[in-house]
């Protein structure tokens, strides 16, 4: 018996030494906020102090099936070991007592940080979410973007998350939290961007909808970009141009084009103008408390727009106009980019 | 006179056609109640659900409750039906007969739904362009999700349950025959209802159907709403027989102090069943009546509340999954026992264990809702509760890691998968902890982390379980052998294609990949594709499985299988292979513990008449 405690005792020895240099590979992504690197460091502890449970349960495997397997059928039996005495006693001492560390770190002291919703942050987003798209409002600058979510860095964010209609969950992974966007509450998420960071260098930074949503939930994507202040002052002073400009005036000599939607449909499936003249677009959303919006692409690349040619996701019912730039001849599609799969059509320059 | 093979398909057949007669019973008055209000005689969802409420009462009478059952509540004599092969397509009271069709059903359902997950992995090979469209993804996920959670609720304890539990524990049968017979004829009309929504659209809100989504969607929804309806009353009831079972039934000198412990196991959740499921159901109810009767309960707008349901919901799913694994522990230290040579290790602190996760599981649901938006003085309750189960959890690794201590370990089939679910269920365990906690939950919920999570607590500690019961018990179900050679090379593929499957989805949760997605970021293509090929690994095993079995079923060479050939000491070993029909001509006696390896002179239990003359008992 001692010399195979002792045996399993080395085995549990080594295969912990190596977990434990192993467990100091970071296999995590890189934090992009504050509570980002308190979970990483979070998640490091409790690997940190899972190796040696998994590594005894698997030593006591391996010795047990290399030293105690028996070639053929067994002869006789085990020795009758019961297990009443001091070893369940210990056994369950020690698991009690390392249950008691987890609960009290990470989990209770850590706790209050990660959900208690920031009450004086620098800035505040509102964030709506609905199928299958996302709207952030910034009530300081009084400005809204459905395209991207822009952020400055090391200034503290609190997310105001609602939805219009089903179940969202806020995610963006570079700064590793989340929180459910339910119809009817508003719920939050309070975060500091510790660093800089965009969409186009790097997929973490992106608000990614991950609470089954439907059909499109998947493509439920805003990208995000960490700014400087002065980078994201500036852009906050553009997005309040953009927003609220219902009504584009024709440019001499373009085509007058008109649109609708209703029941999640777009009333035409194709559109048709002329190359090289600008067309305006009136599009009305005749779906009450559904956004849509109707944007057009460059022919064969899904996700390149048309310069300037994308109105914005705003509810029914109202009215809205852009101005699609002259184009050369071609197939553009056209889409709503909360419900890219149901309202699709071809702009058809000839 | 050999029957004809149609013959045995007549209770079916007529099961059909009363289920016909109730749907159009019931459609019919729908449509009267709507015309005489001025609306539209047809309106699917209501139409048929209506009509199901008034089918499945004639499925089930029709099918053969009227014949062994209904008729004797006219004072007329019920009928018996027949007793070869064709039992096994009749409503019949044989516990063993049900715990048979428990398990091919159940088993066919689990090839199924196996299935739609290799088609899934299949698409996920391909990040932006996939296989399907992300409207037939949502529903081929939602499907396979729920038949799984059918399989590992049902295939255990419907199958092995039912068969083994008497047996055990010395009885004839269950306590109550005619409603075991009803718990399984509940099912068929489930399986109908899940894949014939596919009809209709199919659903796809998943096995959780959140509202409001479960409420907007297509059609399919109402039909998985009336399956779980149905499948949560068959649970209820089944669990409700095990109770009385193991309560009355038990053979004299059978105390609780020597019950073996796959029957402690059923014991535990079975009384989760019976307290749990209704919750589920009125869950099902409540989106149903949401649906069509205009309700308001999840609908946030006209005053209800989309959290309401989540609550409901998980507090019977998160007890549902010890319903699940509790099981298949049972199972496992059985099997560990009985190939080690040596008794079960710290048995009463494996009771303990398997009563504190009882105790436990109604106090840990919302450890599911952390992100959900419910109020912040809810967390750390459930953050305290749900990490305390890991404490009755780590009693069952004592009691699996002291029994193969020191043990004789006979390394055959059954327990190199008994042997793996120690492995398998202690990463589900640990990395169940990260999702325990908060902090790091906030990170990780929602994502492959978490799918990673489950399939390891069931599959690793379930599925592996059930295939080594099926091993282990095949000899005493069939009276054949099943081959060693190709059961293990089942084993070995499993058990590398399941490691190699779900191992490398931590890592890809981990990096930003969120569950139930149809396409994902290209970066992680070169892992998904990894997973995707591994996973095909895993699914050729079940190849191997299905190859061995029917084989063994088949074959004219089939070694045929002696009474004990494990030389095990519990009672269903006593008996001859198969177990005659009542299972024992006289009451067995107890006299002493179940797993008394390498006592001198212990004896568990004898059976009078059988004592002599069956081959293998010495």
């Amino acid at each position: 018996m001692k010399r195979h405690l002792i045996g399993v005792g080395v085995l549990w020895l080594i295969l912990t030494a190596i977990g434990e240099a192993l467990a100091q590979v970071d296999i995590l992504p890189a934090p992009g906020s504050d509570k980002a690197a308190d979970i990483a460091a979070a998640f490091r502890f409790l690997v940190v102090l899972a190796v040696p449970v998994f590594t005894f349960v698997v030593a006591t495997l391996i010795y047990s099936v290399v030293r105690f397997r028996v070639a053929g059928s067994p002869a006789g039996d085990g020795p009758p070991i019961r297990g009443r005495g001091r070893v369940p006693r210990a056994w369950f001492g020690i698991t009690a007592g390392l249950t008691l560390v987890i609960m009290i770190y990470p989990g209770l002291t850590e706790l209050p940080k990660f959900m208690r919703p920031a009450t004086d942050p620098d800035l505040v987003v509102e964030i709506s979410a609905f199928q299958w798209a996302w709207k952030a409002h910034y009530p300081a600058g009084d400005a809204e973007s459905d395209t991207e979510l822009v952020l400055p860095v090391d200034r503290s964010v609190r997310f105001d998350v609602t939805s219009l209609d089903v179940i969202h969950a806020f995610w963006v992974p570079a700064f590793a939290m989340r929180v459910d966007a339910v119809p009817g509450l508003t719920t939050s998420v309070s975060l500091r961007p510790t660093t800089l960071g965009a969409y186009a260098a790097d997929p973490a930074y992106r608000l990614q909808c991950s609470q089954l949503c439907g059909i499109a939930h998947s493509r439920m994507m805003m990208p995000v970009r960490v700014v400087p202040q002065a980078e994201f002052v500036a852009w906050l002073a553009q997005q309040r141009n953009l927003s609220g400009g219902g009504g584009a005036s024709l440019p001499p000599g373009g085509e007058e084009l008109s649109i609708s939607a209703k029941d999640i449909r777009f009333s035409l499936d194709r559109l048709e103008t002329r190359a090289g003249v600008p067309t305006r677009i009136t599009f009305r959303n005749d779906d009450a408390g559904i956004p849509h919006n109707i944007a057009v692409y460059q022919p064969g690349a899904a996700d390149q727009l048309v310069d300037g040619a994308r109105s914005l996701l705003e509810e029914g019912p109202i009215v809205q106009s852009l101005v699609v730039p002259a184009l050369p001849a071609g197939r553009y599609p056209f889409r709503c980019d909360a419900h890219p799969l149901d309202m699709v059509g071809v702009l058809d320059v000839k | 006179m050999t029957p004809s093979i149609w013959s045995a398909f007549r209770p079916v057949a007529r099961g059909l056609a009363w289920a016909l007669v109730g749907f159009a019973i019931g459609a019919g008055l729908t449509a009267l109640a709507r015309v005489a209000t001025g609306s539209p005689p047809w309106s699917f969802e209501l139409s048929f659900t209506v009509g199901y409420i008034f089918a499945l009462p004639g499925w089930l009478l029709g099918v053969g409750l009227w014949e062994r059952w209904g008729r004797e509540w006219l004072g007329r004599p019920t009928e018996h039906g027949p007793t070869d092969w064709r039992r096994y397509l009749t409503f019949t009271i044989d516990h063993k007969v049900i715990g048979v069709q428990y398990l091919v059903t159940f088993l066919l359902l689990f090839l199924a739904a196996g299935a739609l997950g290799l088609l899934i992995r299949i698409h996920l090979i391909e990040p932006v362009q996939p296989l399907l469209d992300d409207g037939t993804y949502n529903v081929v996920m939602s499907l396979h999700g729920i038949i799984m959670i059918a399989v590992a609720v049902a295939t255990i304890v419907g199958g092995f349950g039912n068969y083994f539990v008497p047996i055990l524990i010395g009885a004839r049968d269950v306590a109550f025959p005619r409603v075991n017979a009803l718990t399984f004829w509940l099912v068929p009309p489930v399986a109908v209802l899940l894949l014939g929504s596919l009809a209709v659209g199919g659903w796809d809100s998943g096995w959780t159907a959140y509202p409001p989504l479960s409420v907007r969607n297509a059609s399919g929804q109402v039909l998985f709403n009336l399956a779980i309806i149905t499948f949560g009353l068959s649970s209820i009831l089944g669990g409700l027989n095990f109770l009385v079972t193991i309560h009355h039934l038990r053979a004299p000198g059978m105390t609780w102090g020597r019950l073996p412990i796959f029957v402690w196991a059923i014991y535990a959740a079975s009384w989760i069943a019976l307290l749990f499921t209704q919750f589920f159901a009125a869950a099902m109810v409540m989106v149903l009546l949401d649906r069509v009767a205009g309700t308001s309960f999840f609908d946030a707008a006209a005053g209800g509340a989309p959290l309401l349901y989540q609550h409901i919901f998980w507090f019977y799913s998160h007890p549902a999954v010890y319903i699940f694994v509790l099981p298949g522990f049972g199972i496992t230290l059985e099997v560990l026992t009985h190939f080690s040579r040596k008794p079960l290790f710290a048995y009463r602190w494996a009771v303990g264990g398997f009563l504190g996760i009882l105790g436990l599981s109604g106090i840990v649901w919302a450890h599911h809702m952390f992100v959900s938006g419910m109020p912040e003085q809810l967390l750390a309750p459930f953050l305290v509760s749900t990490e305390l189960i890991s404490i009755p959890t780590g009693l069952l690794f004592l009691s699996a890691l002291g029994t193969i201590w020191m043990g004789r370990l006979w390394l055959r089939t059954p327990m190199l998968f008994a042997l793996a679910v120690i492995f398998n269920f202690l990463i589900g365990g640990i990395t169940g902890i990260f999702l325990a906690d908060v902090p790091t939950d906030v990170s990780l919920h929602d994502t492959y982390f978490v799918v990673a999570h489950f399939h390891y607590t069931i599959i690793g500690g379930e599925i592996f379980a059930l295939f080594a019961a099926i091993y282990y018990w095949f000899p005493k179900i069939t009276g054949r052998m099943y081959d060693e050679r190709l059961g293990k090379l089942h084993f070995w593929l499993m058990f590398l294609g399941f490691n190699a499957t779900f191992l490398p989805m931590f890592w890809v949760g981990l990096n930003g990949m969120n569950r139930r997605i149809a396409v994902y970021p290209a970066e992680l293509q070169q892992m998904n594709a990894l997973i995707s090929a591994m996973s095909l690994v895993l699914g050729a095993s079940f190849l191997v499985f299905a190859y061995n079995l029917v084989r063994a079923m088949v074959s004219s060479k089939t070694p045929r299988a002696v009474a004990n050939p494990w030389g095990a000491r519990t009672l269903e070993w006593q008996v001859s292979s198969p177990p005659p029909l009542e299972n024992f001509p006289v009451t067995p006696v107890v006299d002493g513990h179940p797993y008394d390896y390498g006592v001198p002179g212990a004896v568990h239990a004898t059976v009078p008449a059988l004592r002599q003359g069956v081959e293998g008992v010495p």
